[in-house]
């Protein structure tokens, strides 16, 4: 019996800071959900959305340290306002060429980027990609999941996401070519 | 070795431009006393959130009983077992157990007209009941008699079977295989009919009656309408 007490303490804990997390951070995750929706009812949505998700697998967000929740949760919101999004219009967005698996290679953008300057505009061509993409990117490279890990969070398959990101290096790579770094 | 090198530099320079790249976008978030300025919820929002919580406290305390209860049916199962074999090791147990499960197979399998010893002196006269009817095509074969029952079987040219008991009704078992098949009662002339059609190609029907001192049962795969007209055509010879 003791030991079903303590459960429940732990479980109003973690309840207590989910509530202090969305209270912390709730226009945050409004914010960008706005920005890609642009309509406050999807927004609200989405954040809604990325709460449940990120309830439903809270032992990934309580493995990363504090310092990394905001951004998670963040990310977390920005895919979820995509998926409203896609219902809204579908199949728009993303170029649907199918590369086979095997094709999939490594893009090379290290000679395009030789000094501070390139090196700010790889940024900047990195802020301007598709939102998917950038997502895609942010797990892989700011929270270090592999893609299968990338593709639970997203609901999709690994190939998907090996895709993803080879298309997104190309897009890359062709907006750094077409400004004249190449 | 130059292929893998440069990979390595790129990889290394996406990844921290992709880290920068997102520094940037979470610090272009407006801080929080500006936010509240811009930004507002609706109640309705507010209030889906705030169930959202409380739902998921009735659901970590729903999955937290579940995982208990599981835990301690598993505990329960377990000793009931272990308790069982350990009875079961006991002679006695087990002698039990095994009566219990022969006498529920008997209710149900077997006709029990009569099980008391008799002596040979209260047999009745020895009269041979046979079915007058035999089905085209089966012919007799040989009727084998213990000192309470004769069995007599017929055969056609494709080696099917038909068989013919006939007994002391007062010290007579007979089974039956109702497991398979279809029951009902037929009454004609005064004689109560037991008809077991079969429900499956490689299963046998059977009609079991008696008459006077004798008990009798007919079996075989024909159509059942032939065995009944076989049955209602015994006759003592």
């Amino acid at each position: 019996m003791l030991v079903f007490y303590l459960s429940m303490l732990d479980n109003e804990e973690e309840r207590q800071t989910f509530a202090a997390i969305y209270e912390e951070w709730k226009r945050d995750f409004l914010h960008v959900a706005l920005r890609i929706t642009g309509n406050q009812v999807m927004a609200e949505d989405a954040v809604h959305n990325a709460f449940i998700a990120v309830i439903k697998n809270k032992e990934k967000l309580f493995r990363l340290p504090r310092c990394k929740w905001r951004s998670w949760i963040v990310i977390v919101t920005k895919n979820k306002a995509i998926d409203l999004m896609r219902g809204e219009q579908r199949n728009a967005g993303l170029p649907k060429e199918d590369i086979p698996v095997e094709a999939i290679g490594c893009i090379d953008i290290s000679e395009l980027v030789s000094g501070e300057e390139s090196y700010r505009h790889l940024i900047e061509c990195v802020s301007k990609l598709p939102e998917q993409y950038r997502i895609v990117f942010q797990l892989r490279y700011v929270h270090e999941l592999n893609n299968k890990e990338i593709a639970e969070q997203l609901n999709i398959s690994p190939n998907i996401i090996a895709m993803q990101l080879y298309r997104a290096k190309k897009v890359l790579r062709e907006m750094l070519e077409g400004d004249g770094n190449g | 070795m130059d292929n893998v090198f440069r990979e390595t530099v790129s990889e290394a320079l996406l990844r921290k431009a992709v880290i920068d790249d997102h520094i940037n976008e979470l610090n272009a978030i407006p801080p929080s006393d500006e936010s509240a300025a811009i930004y507002t919820f609706s109640v309705g929002h507010e209030a889906r959130m705030h169930r959202l919580f409380k739902k998921e406290r009735r659901r970590e305390l729903r999955h937290s009983f579940l995982q208990i209860a599981r835990r301690v049916a598993v505990t329960l199962l377990f000793l009931c077992t272990f308790l069982f074999g350990l009875l079961m090791i006991n002679p006695d147990v087990r002698a039990a157990v095994l009566d219990v499960i022969i006498e529920r197979f008997d209710r149900y399998t077997q006709y029990t007209f009569g099980d008391r010893v008799v002596s040979e002196s209260e047999y009745p006269e020895d009269i041979l009941w046979l079915p007058d009817y035999v089905p085209d095509g089966f012919t007799k074969g040989a009727t084998k008699s213990t000192f309470f029952m004769n069995v007599t079987e017929y055969e056609n040219e494709d080696a099917e079977r038909l068989s013919f008991d006939c007994g002391f009704r007062d010290a007579m078992t007979i089974s039956t295989d109702n497991e398979y098949a279809t029951y009902w009662i037929v009454n004609e002339n005064d004689v109560e009919y037991h008809v077991y059609e079969r429900t499956g190609e490689d299963n046998k029907s059977s009609i079991i009656w008696t008459r006077d001192e004798y008990a009798m049962k007919v079996s075989g795969r024909l159509p059942i309408e032939e065995l009944l007209r076989m049955a209602q055509s015994v006759s003592p010879h």
